[in-house]
């Protein structure tokens, strides 16, 4: 089920008014959980059984990770749990990716040996909810967190309908507590979720889905599109994944507020970084946080030499990259973000920084700066091969023309509009401005831009659009 | 903020996004009635509002690009024009004759088809229709709510009916594509790299014939019922693809010859016709013909009708 199908708009009012009519938490949460399965099992049921696998898996070896009094066998059970865990993501997501490089060396080789067809479908938000136990698994280890005891609130904690299959993904910390002690409805937090899935649904309706054809037109034939036009998709794309992710992590952590949950952030006006660490600091927060928890600093982070500090950071977004698809393409965006961050931290090796503010004009151009380097790079994350890729960033460079109408020149200004409109209120943000509107204490504002942007959405909106870009990995 | 305050916020929010679109769907109504409307729109208005044409060529963006209705009007001394829109179906067809016959009666339709015409899923861009929801035409109502019962609750709501077409009229307004200067055609630019010929499936005798889809098979009906209750002379042509299949013809061709000849309607399939499927120079892309290919296409449409007696 989808957040921008019609059926949620009847699963999600219905899910809250039967969850807010229970009156034992324990007849909630078992209510949650199931809704949450079906929510998935809307997909493809028997994928369900994957995360029930891996829900049961990492309970019980938690539960053994923490009555383990040796080390070593503490060691051994995250070990077997993590890569239990693991096991589908490779199987579903990578078999068929290592299959083919198998291939491809051994063609090199010499050796011609047949390509395997596993024909596996990619179940939805495997990479998301299979990180999630994995961060539980370390957190129990590390003793951030007692193991839980009760299977259903570990299972909810797992599989939790906002977040199921696209995150954010949820540290055991900020979400298991909540589950366990159940949540109440706060109106403060209801109306503030309410707000959030607007512009959640705003960012993915009217800005990603409009921008999308154009994106698609111009990436699927780029052999026949001039570079200005190629420029334009890869311009549009940036904001088509943004605001499909974002959309949808808003969307994510504005139905948990309705039922009382709080979820944590993922982005922070990414585009208004200035530099590749405060893109970082501000892009799918819950996941670059995770890399940073879990791989970054058990690999020695920065508190190592800095050759040693320059490698963990590469291989923690070489595996960021493998980590979004099973392609070529995606560890070359990874290595591209790790030697943008490996690039700076030389830098700032060599000039120390620390107490540096920039000016406004140098920060502007900062901001430029690292917009162009991740437009460029997302080019390697849309395009279907290293050789695409390579060919539209050299069309881009060397063959400018008329621009490409796509559907018609109305929706293109349509997208910038909506995208024009979308940075004014980042710009907001970013600069702290403390005006507010959606969420304004005062009613008659808050009703107004309520309803504002519920008919600009309802006047602009792509409603037949496509999944959410992040479904796939 | 508790409960009863967050009830009254969102009653209030619906309030009043209920008398926004309220008023805007009062203001466009007057505005679709009372203005000549622009850019894609100015065929399907012009087809609503100002019917005049003797010949009506209907169809999608190979309608709208393959048939030139100087052509027509130069050999048979009728006034011709051509309603083809692009991303169009059959549905529309049948809506735009439907909409014509109301208040002018051609006396020839011809109707250009894609080869699958009556196999596609879905109904194209229909939705341009949406402005026109509820103001009078039985065939735009009765197609746009098909979709299902959550559609036709949706086209209650005049924001939604206008989603993106308000915007368009606006930009339209300023710059316009020229869709009613050459009585509706517009031709497809010579582009600098010609399509490659693509291979096709050929049909190969006792091979299944395929079946069309319910739906477009019904809105044909209803054009051959309208058009032999008015009567009007109907055709069917399927304009050139830049294809080879071998020298056999396409199973959707022959698909909707079978529905055509059970109809008594000329059909004049030309999909595969050597004279332009080879000849990558007459074609835009792989389904359309440029500029170079439309006029020579007419003129063999026209033979072909002359042939079979159609203007007689």
């Amino acid at each position: 089920m989808l957040f921008n199908s019609l059926h949620f708009l009847f699963f999600f009012p219905a899910v809250c008014a039967i969850y807010f009519a229970l009156r034992s938490r324990r007849m909630r949460n078992l209510f949650l959980l199931a809704a949450s399965y079906f929510f998935y099992m809307n997909w493809r049921a028997e994928y369900a059984l994957l995360i029930l696998w891996g829900t049961a898996l990492t309970y019980f070896t938690a539960l053994g990770i923490e009555k383990s009094q040796s080390r070593r066998t503490r060691i051994w059970l995250l070990t077997g749990g993590i890569s239990g865990v693991l096991l589908p993501l490779f199987v579903f997501k990578y078999l068929t990716f290592a299959a083919s490089t198998v291939v491809s060396l051994l063609g090199f080789a010499g050796l011609r040996v047949p390509m395997p067809d596993f024909e596996l479908l990619l179940p939805v938000g495997i990479s998301f909810f299979s990180f999630q136990m994995i961060g539980y698994l370390v957190d129990v280890h590390r003793g951030n967190i007692d193991a839980e005891r009760n299977f259903a609130t570990y299972a909810l904690f797992i599989s939790f309908f906002p977040q199921l299959v696209a995150g954010p993904i949820e540290r055991a910390t900020n979400l298991l507590p909540q589950v366990r002690n159940g949540s109440r409805f706060d109106g403060q937090l209801a109306f503030d979720g309410i707000a959030m899935m607007l512009w959640g649904y705003f960012m993915k309706l009217c800005v990603a889905e409009r921008v999308a054809p154009y994106v698609d037109a111009v990436f699927n034939n780029w052999q026949h599109h001039n570079g200005t036009s190629l420029l334009l998709g890869a311009v549009f794309f940036s904001f088509r994944i943004y605001c499909d992710f974002c959309g949808y992590s808003l969307i994510a952590r504005g139905t948990a507020a309705v039922m009382g949950f709080r979820l944590m952030e993922n982005f922070r006006q990414p585009y208004l970084a200035c530099g590749m660490k405060d893109f970082w600091r501000r892009w799918h927060i819950s996941l670059s946080t995770w890399f940073m928890d879990y791989v970054y600093i058990p690999l020695g982070g920065n508190r190592c030499s800095t050759p040693r500090h320059l490698l963990n950071l590469m291989a923690t977004f070489l595996l960021s990259g493998i980590w979004h698809g099973a392609n070529w393409t995606f560890v070359v965006w990874g290595w591209l973000h790790g030697m943008a961050l490996c690039i700076g931290v030389a830098i700032r090796r060599v000039v120390p920084m620390k107490d540096f503010r920039a000016p406004i004009p140098l920060r502007i151009v900062g901001i430029a700066a690292t917009f162009a380097f991740a437009t460029l790079a997302w080019v390697f994350f849309r395009a279907d091969s290293l050789a695409s890729a390579i060919g539209i960033l050299g069309k881009i460079f060397t063959s400018p023309g008329p621009l490409f109408n796509g559907d018609g020149f109305p929706n293109q200004l349509l997208g910038a509009a909506c995208i024009m409109l979308l940075m004014a209120a980042e710009l907001k943000e970013h600069v702290g401005l403390k005006m507010r509107f959606l969420t304004s204490g005062n009613p008659v504002v808050a009703v107004v831009s309520t309803s504002a942007l519920l008919s600009i959405i309802m006047l602009t909106a792509v409603w037949r659009g496509g999944e959410f870009i992040y479904f796939q990995f | 903020m508790n409960a009863r305050r967050l009830l009254i916020h969102l009653i209030a929010v619906a309030a009043l996004v209920a008398a926004a679109d309220f008023t805007f769907g009062l203001v466009m109504a007057r505005y679709v009635a009372s203005h000549t409307l622009p850019g894609d729109y100015s065929k399907i208005d012009h087809m609503i509002r100002n019917p005049d044409a003797d010949i009506l060529l209907l169809g999608p963006s190979v309608c709208m690009n393959s048939l030139v209705p100087a052509e027509f009007e130069r050999a048979t001394g009728l006034k011709c024009f051509n309603g083809g829109a692009n991303d169009q179906n059959v549905e529309f067809c049948e809506c735009m004759l439907e909409a014509h016959l109301e208040r002018h009666k051609p006396k020839f339709v011809v109707v250009a088809m894609r080869p699958n015409e009556l196999r596609y899923d879905g109904n194209g861009r229909l939705g341009m229709l949406r402005i026109y929801y509820g103001s009078g035409h039985p065939a735009i109502d009765r197609h746009l709510e098909s979709d299902g019962p959550l559609e036709r609750l949706f086209l209650k709501s005049a924001f939604y009916r206008f989603n993106t077409h308000g915007w368009r009229m606006m930009l339209y307004a300023f710059k316009s594509y020229g869709e009613m200067e050459n009585g509706g055609f517009v031709a497809k630019p010579r582009p600098s790299i010609p399509p490659k010929t693509q291979r096709m499936h050929g049909f190969s005798p006792g091979e299944e014939v395929p079946s069309p889809r319910p739906e477009k098979l019904e809105a044909f009906k209803r054009i051959v019922a309208m058009c032999r209750d008015a009567g009007v002379k109907l055709a069917v042509v399927v304009p050139p693809v830049c294809g080879d299949a071998g020298g056999k013809r396409l199973p959707g061709c022959v698909m909707t010859e079978r529905i055509c000849n059970e109809s008594a309607v000329p059909y004049l399939d030309d999909s595969l016709n050597g004279e332009f499927s080879g000849n990558p120079a007459l074609f835009f892309d792989n389904n359309h013909l440029n500029g170079d290919g439309a006029a020579p296409y007419t003129r063999l449409v026209l033979e072909k009708l002359r042939a079979c007696k159609f203007f007689e």
